[in-house]
């Protein structure tokens, strides 16, 4: 401890992070749990384990982790390419990644719902495609039409699926791999790259072992606010999820069923659903640590 | 392995880092670029590395006889040694030694227990045996620099390259790994050019030195013919401390001494004369000779020499004087003291040359 302290006040400071801690973060969840302390245990094991709730937590997880892992390989890509290449509309790109952040939830889950309808843009793709190429074949004098439903396969239908949880989940957790590898990859070294080079390494070879590797803790935690951050939503998904008890439910509706049901102590139920999903995410999130703690062993 | 340069420039926009520079290094040979900051040595190395492309048309670098301007950094079986190293952090040290054998395509790539017997031999040579399992972090500098030369001597590369690699060192250590450096290229052979800035270093360490100053080479030669026989003013202040005698060739130069070759010396016209601390000669008496009159204005103590600050009474300029002890405790000197000034070896430059 005694080598760390740089700034003087570490009694202070730390008193100070401690409390204002266990104000944000520590009580609510201790009442959480306490709240759920009121069930009785078969209440409680029957709650969590009832199949309709299993078939929300999956949905939920398996959403939440095929959306962070997707968004680990893209914004990996778009931090790569925002930090190596110059291109016209590079700084307008770099500014719309954080418009996720800044988009009311409501609204990315009205969009998302809408753009995916049967009558929205990516909805009917396919249909708009068949219209504008006939009109193009009419400006251009051809008789032949194609019928209407030749583009079916583009009509891109994904409201009320479990698909569109997946797409708008990608969308809600890109900027935090970007915004947290962008950084990391600004300031690496290209000599790096140049010394794997004349020791006669490929271009692929030194991607995967000397500048992931590097980038890999920044890169870990990216995907555990992503993930993080899906577990929970709410607002963006809840437009576009289907919503069918077992079937397609998130798990936060889950909760504000038991909230606002008129089943006898939703609320100590609801929060059973909560303390289950909060275990779960430490569960993943610990486990991630343990990832970083291993990435970062050379720091030690 | 032989390297030569034919007339490479370079330009980063429109300003030209390298300038028709040739070059050739024999094999086997030690060869030292010096210069001051901002001269064009590492733009020079990293060409002849392939981590830079020479402007179109502009040059040619040729290893063993061949142009190799198709082929990347590496094919081109040479070890480049960073200026900062460029350990790979995440890695032990002996996976940073066994980077270049363990990435070769796994036809020719030697087994596990080849590399780890060639890794063990590597850190021998570096003098950090039972080091593999640190990390760089765990080194100190003068360490991730052997460990970053061991890493480039790994693939045998037939030429080394070394950008300043004693550069971020203290003193003490920088002169230890010098001697290091010279015996190191005496056991393994590889033709070696190494970037330094500090004179010094290139005239100990090396078989050759080459001078370079504004993206061009003033000068390549032997360290004595450099130190000794300066081609140009630039390259005698370069290359150590030197009094400046300014005045006229002919009359007032020959007047004060002795001049050895440079220019012609009975050509009419200004020139300067250039002379080492160790080749000016103090005196109390004018010994004959018309030499210079100077009053001591300090003297300092520098191991087993004296520096002498004189300025002259006529053109009030500084002359930096370097006796032996028993020279310093002859004359006596005491600040204040009028003496005779002349110099027993001086180069003479006539003054169309500019520093
Ligand atoms: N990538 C670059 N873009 C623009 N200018 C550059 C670039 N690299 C080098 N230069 C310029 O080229 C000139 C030569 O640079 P170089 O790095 O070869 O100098 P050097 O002799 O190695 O200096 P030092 O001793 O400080 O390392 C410098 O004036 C530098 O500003
Ligand atoms: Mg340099």
């Amino acid at each position: 401890m005694a080598t760390r302290r740089v700034i003087p006040g570490f009694g202070l400071s730390m008193g100070y992070t401690l409390s204002y801690l266990s104000l944000i973060v520590l009580i609510p969840l201790s009442a959480l749990v306490w709240k759920t302390a009121h069930l009785h245990w078969d209440v409680f094991w029957s709650t969590v384990t009832n199949p309709i709730v299993m078939a929300a937590y999956k949905l939920s997880f398996g959403a939440s982790l095929l959306a962070a892992a997707i968004n680990g390989v893209l914004g990996l890509m778009t931090a790569w390419v925002l930090v190596r290449y110059r291109f016209p509309g590079r700084r307008l790109l770099d500014a719309v990644i954080d418009f996720p952040f800044a988009l009311p939830t409501a609204v990315t889950g009205l969009t998302f719902s809408d753009l995916y309808s049967p009558h929205g843009w990516m909805g009917a793709l396919g249909d708009h495609t068949a219209d504008a190429a006939n009109f193009l074949l009419g400006a251009l004098h051809v008789a032949y039409r194609f019928g209407p439903g030749s583009f079916a396969a583009l009509n891109l239908q994904l409201a009320n699926t479990n698909t569109g949880v997946v797409v708008v989940l990608i969308f809600v957790g890109l900027p935090f791999v970007v915004r947290l590898v962008q950084p990391v990859l600004e300031n690496m070294d290209v000599e790096l790259e140049q010394a794997a080079r004349s020791l006669g390494a490929g271009p692929f070879t030194t991607f995967r072992r000397v500048i992931f590797p590097e980038l890999l803790p920044a890169w870990l935690s990216g995907l555990s606010l992503a993930f993080a951050r899906s577990v929970g939503e709410y607002g963006s998904v809840i437009f576009i999820a289907g919503n069918i008890p077992g079937k397609s439910q998130i798990a936060p509706q889950k909760i504000i069923d038991f909230l606002y049901g008129f089943e006898a102590g939703g609320t100590a139920k609801a929060t059973a659903i909560g303390v289950v999903l909060l275990s779960a995410s430490l569960v993943v999130l610990v486990l991630i640590n343990a990832l970083q703690w291993w990435a970062r062993r050379h720091e030690r | 392995m032989s390297v030569e340069v034919r007339n490479l420039t370079k330009s980063y926009g429109n300003f030209t880092a390298v300038k028709d520079v040739s070059l050739v290094v024999n094999t086997g040979q030690l060869v030292a670029l010096v210069g001051p900051s901002g001269s064009g040595k590492t733009t020079l190395l990293r060409s002849i590395a392939g981590l830079e492309q020479p402007d179109p048309g502009a040059g040619t670098i040729l290893l063993n006889g061949k142009d190799v301007a198709a082929e990347p950094v590496g094919r081109r079986k040479i070890g480049f040694v960073f200026q900062h190293y460029a350990l790979f952090k995440h890695m032990t040290v002996g996976e940073n030694v066994a980077f270049g054998l363990r990435v070769r395509p796994w036809r020719s790539r030697p087994s596990r227990q080849e590399i780890r017997k060639i890794v063990g031999e590597l850190l021998d040579l570096v003098q950090l045996r039972g080091m593999e399992r640190r990390y760089p972090s765990q080194l100190s500098g003068g360490q991730r620099q052997r460990i970053a030369l061991a890493r480039a001597l790994a693939t045998k590369p037939a030429v080394l390259l070394l950008d300043e690699p004693f550069g971020a060192l203290d003193a003490k250590v920088r002169r230890e790994l010098r001697q290091w450096l010279r015996q190191l290229h005496h056991d393994v052979g590889v033709t070696t050019i190494f970037v330094t800035h500090d004179q010094e270093e290139a005239l100990e360490v090396a078989d050759r030195v080459a001078v370079m100053n504004k993206g061009v080479i003033e000068q390549i030669g032997t360290p004595t013919e450099v130190y000794d026989h300066p081609a140009t003013p630039f390259v005698q202040t370069f290359l150590g401390t030197v009094n400046l005698f300014r005045g006229r060739i002919a009359e007032d130069l020959q007047k004060s001494g002795e001049t050895s070759n440079g220019r012609d010396p009975t050509s009419p016209g200004k020139a300067t004369a250039f002379v080492r601390p160790h080749d000016v000669e103090i005196s109390r008496l004018a010994n004959g000779h018309p030499g210079l009159v100077g009053e001591v204005i300090s003297t300092s103590m520098t191991g087993p020499t004296t520096r002498v600050y004189l300025q002259l009474s006529d053109s009030r300029e500084l002359v930096e004087a370097e006796l032996t002890r028993n020279r310093y405790h002859e004359l006596a000197l005491k600040i204040g003291d009028t003496v005779y000034v002349s110099w027993r070896k001086a180069k003479v430059f006539a003054d169309d040359y500019s520093i």
